[in-house]
């Protein structure tokens, strides 16, 4: 009896520190096995939390939980989205419709907040760049690029799509709003998505025609801003709220005005001495 | 004394004992001479002396001492062999690294078998330039052996860089020169790698290194029209080139990076690759 009770124990005991070895050793092992570890129950709440659990690639997000934050893997969860949802995005930037913030489901991405400014700055350099060559065709002179267009793109899109977003999250956070720097980098970064289309069709040489192109993507990225950020900047108070909004109005104004300048402005200021 | 032993003797085990501390004295003795005779004679003689000297007591010495001398002699024939082909010393190397980075391409690996410590520098240098010249052939024509860009290096990425910054930048105007040359570099080393780190993060399978290498090598059709439109200037021909060109490069990464496995958001993860190769084949396109 004795000898069996020994043995039972010395058999728990196994158990118990072979369950431990393989729970120390399979959670620095997720890395490298991900597809194993789809199938445990352990991707299901975050299925239920992110709308879609037909996906096996949302199970990224369970993965890199744990990841520490300088490692590549740890920014996947911010990447985790399709192309339709991608598509989907944009189109309800350029036509605001429903609330922004409802299509992202609480799961504001980084994909189009990162590649849309980044298009944005090379689209704005391809039709800059083509403009200039019609100018220089039509007057007649040798055209040459101007690859400060490009600096002077990276720049100002750069700092629309991250500083300002970054500035009115500190100003929102500091008045109290609990706002998400995620939301506002995807709202800004979604908004700038109109200026695409608005660049590839400031290539016609009608000044007026251009003049309300840019007004009208001016318009409809900035209802899109204002009325995302509306129930965010309403939390605080009535007077601050004014002045963050109009802060952001702002900018937005500023931002149209220096890309019909700069970019979509050049056949009018060069033809004249042409013609 | 005899007494002495007569007395003793009756103890059956002391009898054997005292003759042998006998014996055991005159070994001493016979020992302890020769090295106690030695020390003066060192003292005495010359100090040269001693060293050659072959004494009873030092037997077991000598013969070690005359292999430290082998010993020696052997290291140095080693060094000799080393010190004699010194100018080989570096190809050594330079081979090893070579050798090492064709690795695993199949007939590459031959190569790395052969013994690449005598072959001149050159030799080493037409290596990895043919190494570099199959993985252009492979992205220009890309036919049967899809593998070999999985074995990765980088002086293909830079080479490419290198010459496409290099040309626009002698073809930009003089006070751009500059800029123009930074943003190829930048757009070239950078794109590739936020290209990279992007499919990344969507969740493709692909290796860092593997993947900048890829895309830089099918920057090769690219070049190539950079490099023609040096002498084409009309845009009648350089447009079609530039269009086949961004065409042909995108095609060919996308063949390389098709097991990245992204399910249903490839999209997601080539339309950076088509604006980074569409980007400069712009630039290409209005140098």
């Amino acid at each position: 009896m004795a000898n069996k009770g020994a043995y039972a124990a010395i058999e728990i005991d196994d158990d118990g520190l072979e369950f431990q070895s393989f729970a120390s050793s399979s959670s620095p092992g997720t890395s490298g096995n991900i597809t194993p570890s789809n199938n445990t129950p352990q991707s299901r709440p975050a299925g239920f939390n992110t709308g879609g659990a037909f996906d096996p690639h949302r199970s990224i997000q369970d993965q890199t939980v744990s990841k520490p934050i300088w490692s590549v893997e740890y920014y996947a969860k911010f990447f985790d989205v399709d192309t339709t949802q991608v598509m989907e995005r944009c189109m309800a930037s350029i036509i605001p419709k429903e609330n922004f913030l409802d299509i992202m489901a609480g799961n504001p991405d980084l994909y189009g907040p990162f590649w849309i400014p980044t298009t944005v700055i090379f689209v704005l350099f391809v039709t800059s760049s083509i403009v200039n060559s019609i100018n220089a065709y039509l007057s007649s002179t040798p055209y040459t690029y101007d690859i400060r267009q490009l600096t002077f793109a990276f720049g100002t899109v750069y700092s629309y799509a991250f500083a300002v977003p970054a500035m009115i999250w500190g100003a929102t956070k500091y008045f109290g709003c609990q706002p998400d720097l995620l939301e506002m980098l995807a709202l800004y970064g979604y908004g700038l998505t109109v200026w695409i289309p608005v660049a590839v069709l400031c290539i016609l040489p009608w000044n007026l025609f251009r003049w309300a192109l840019v007004l009208a993507g001016a318009a409809a990225s900035g209802t899109f801003l204002v009325r995302n950020m509306y129930p965010v900047l309403s939390r605080a108070e009535a007077q601050t709220s004014k002045v963050i909004l109009i802060l952001v109005v702002f900018l937005h104004g500023i931002l149209a005005l220096i890309l019909k300048y700069r970019f979509f402005a050049y056949n009018v200021v060069v033809t004249e001495p042409g013609k | 004394m005899s007494n002495h032993h007569t007395r003793v003797e009756p103890d059956d085990f002391l009898s054997p004992a005292a003759p042998s501390y006998v014996e055991a004295t005159s070994y001493s003795d016979t020992y302890d001479n020769p090295f106690e005779t030695n020390i003066p004679q060192r003292m005495n003689s010359p100090s040269i002396e001693p060293d050659d000297v072959p004494l009873p007591g030092q037997k077991p010495l000598s013969p070690t001492r005359s292999s430290l001398p082998k010993v020696s002699g052997n290291i140095g024939s080693n060094s000799q062999s080393n010190g004699g082909g010194s100018s080989s010393n570096n190809n050594n190397l330079s081979g090893n690294i070579g050798s090492g980075a064709s690795l695993s391409t199949g007939q590459a690996m031959m190569g790395s078998a052969i013994d690449t410590l005598d072959e001149p520098v050159s030799e080493t240098l037409l290596r990895d330039l043919r190494n570099v010249g199959a993985k252009l052939q492979q992205v220009l024509y890309p036919k049967g052996r899809k593998d070999i860009l999985k074995d990765w290096d980088l002086w293909g990425p830079l080479l490419m860089c290198l010459t496409l910054s290099i040309v626009l930048s002698t073809r930009a105007p003089t006070e751009q020169k500059i800029t123009v040359f930074t943003w190829i570099f930048i757009i070239v080393w950078l794109g590739s790698a936020v290209v990279t780190v992007n499919a990344k993060l969507l969740g493709g399978r692909v290796s860092f290194f593997q993947s900048v290498c890829v895309i830089g090598y099918c920057l090769f059709p690219l070049v190539l029209v950079s490099v023609v439109s040096i002498f084409v200037g009309s845009l009648i021909i350089r447009l079609p080139l530039c269009i086949v060109a961004f065409g042909w490069a995108a095609w060919a990464s996308l063949g390389f990076l098709s097991d990245s496995n992204l399910a249903n958001r490839r999209a997601l993860g080539v339309y950076p690759l088509f604006l980074f190769y569409f980007v400069i084949a712009w630039m290409i396109l209005i140098s």
